[in-house]
């Protein structure tokens, strides 16, 4: 039976440009063990993903930046990424936020204001980890 | 380090990649980090977790509000901060501080940047009663640049250098608590007249020291040297050049 992925294996980049929210996010994250990157903006973001060799397992991506939408940044990345699992997170309604250029298809969705631990629950449900390597692993 | 401690380190970097780095270099060894891109995310980071941050890690020239100024306003807020600046990140020469202000040279290996931490967190005393002055000093002639930096530095001044005018106007544009400008006035492409005037039409309170060995009386050919208040002769000594800058500083 295959095992589930434990969160220390799994690296998820940020991308949020506003530096309170951003830093919540990592360090949710990282005290979950998740290995995580930041970037503040979409070209940021662009950047990391063409210069991170590794896998990156999640994008958690703001709708509004100041260049682009949440979705713009996902579809690039995308195109190098193909496998990429994405989490789109606003301020914005699901609804408002489908007539402002909406999510990227298959892309899981989480409004803003949301605690740790429903940010935490929803990666683990995207990426379905456990916390820690099994005992045999 | 304690691991049960978890300071909390005030990270700003204006690159995404060595940001990402350093911080989960932190991050594994136990710090809780805040993590910013700009001196103006630092500054709202900071205001967000007010008297809690143990160390301020910056670089000095970020994209809209640079290390130093960032520095100054925190510590007027919370003068107990620790902090330690990047050196050479950014600025074309680096910046050299006086030996007592902690620094390291980028890039770093990690191991070097976790003992540069645990030193300042565990030995450095908060740099509170010191003002920091910041010194831009021009000069193509990269021996005599050194000299006046030494000078600068072993009394008391962070000094940032440029080799030419055109730089020097690049850095002042670019770090906003720059104290004092001492240039040299005959380059190969802008003058240090230039560098005055360009200075003196931004409106902000920077001084500037003229140093040449040309005569003065050739000088006051130059168009905008009658202008200039403040003219060091060269060669000159410590003590004459420590005079000028401290009179230009206390003005």
């Amino acid at each position: 039976m295959t095992e589930p992925p434990f969160r220390g294996a799994l690296t998820i980049l940020v991308v949020e440009d506003e530096p309170i929210v951003r830093n919540i996010i990592m360090k949710s994250l990282v005290r979950e063990d998740y290995r995580v990157l930041e970037a503040d903006s979409a070209a940021e973001a662009l950047e990391v993903s063409q210069t991170f060799s590794g896998t990156i397992d999640l994008l958690i991506a703001d709708h509004t930046l100041k260049t682009m939408t949440g979705r713009q940044v996902a579809e690039q990345i995308r195109q190098d990424r193909p496998g990429l699992k994405v989490l789109h997170i606003s301020g914005l309604s699901l609804e408002k936020l489908e007539q402002d250029g909406g999510v990227i298809p298959g892309a899981e969705f989480l409004a803003k204001p949301f605690s740790p631990k429903t940010l935490v629950n929803k990666v683990d449900q995207i990426l379905g980890t456990t916390r820690n390597r099994s005992a045999s692993g | 380090m304690a691991a049960s401690q978890h300071p909390l380190i005030l990270f700003a970097q204006r690159e995404v990649m060595p940001r990402n780095r350093t911080r989960s270099v932190l991050q594994d060894e136990g710090y809780d980090v805040l993590a910013a891109a700009d001196g103006s995310e630092a500054l709202e980071l900071f205001r967000a977790n007010v008297r809690t941050i143990d160390l301020l890690l910056t670089a000095v020239e970020l994209p809209a509000v640079d290390g130093i100024t960032a520095y100054r306003q925190i510590t007027a807020e919370q003068p107990n901060i620790k902090v330690l600046f990047l050196s050479g990140d950014g600025t074309p020469n680096g910046l050299a501080l006086p030996n007592a202000w902690p620094t390291i040279a980028t890039p770093f290996p990690p191991e070097t940047l976790l003992a540069k931490v645990t030193e300042v967190l565990d030995e450095c005393q908060p740099m509170t009663e010191k003002h920091l002055n910041v010194i831009l000093v021009v000069d193509h002639d990269k021996d005599r640049q050194d000299r006046t930096s030494k000078i600068l530095t072993e009394n008391g001044y962070a000094v940032l250098t440029a080799n030419s005018v055109e730089q020097a106007e690049s850095l002042a544009d670019t770090i906003a608590t720059i104290d004092l400008i001492i240039s040299g006035i005959v380059f190969p492409g802008h003058s240090g007249i230039h560098l005055a005037e360009h200075v003196e039409a931004s409106q902000r309170k920077v001084s500037t020291l003229l140093i040449s060995h040309f005569d003065r009386d050739l000088l006051h050919k130059m168009p905008g040297f009658s202008r200039q208040p403040e003219f060091l002769p060269n060669p000159f000594t410590p003590e004459a050049l420590l005079t000028r800058v401290r009179r230009l500083l206390d003005a």
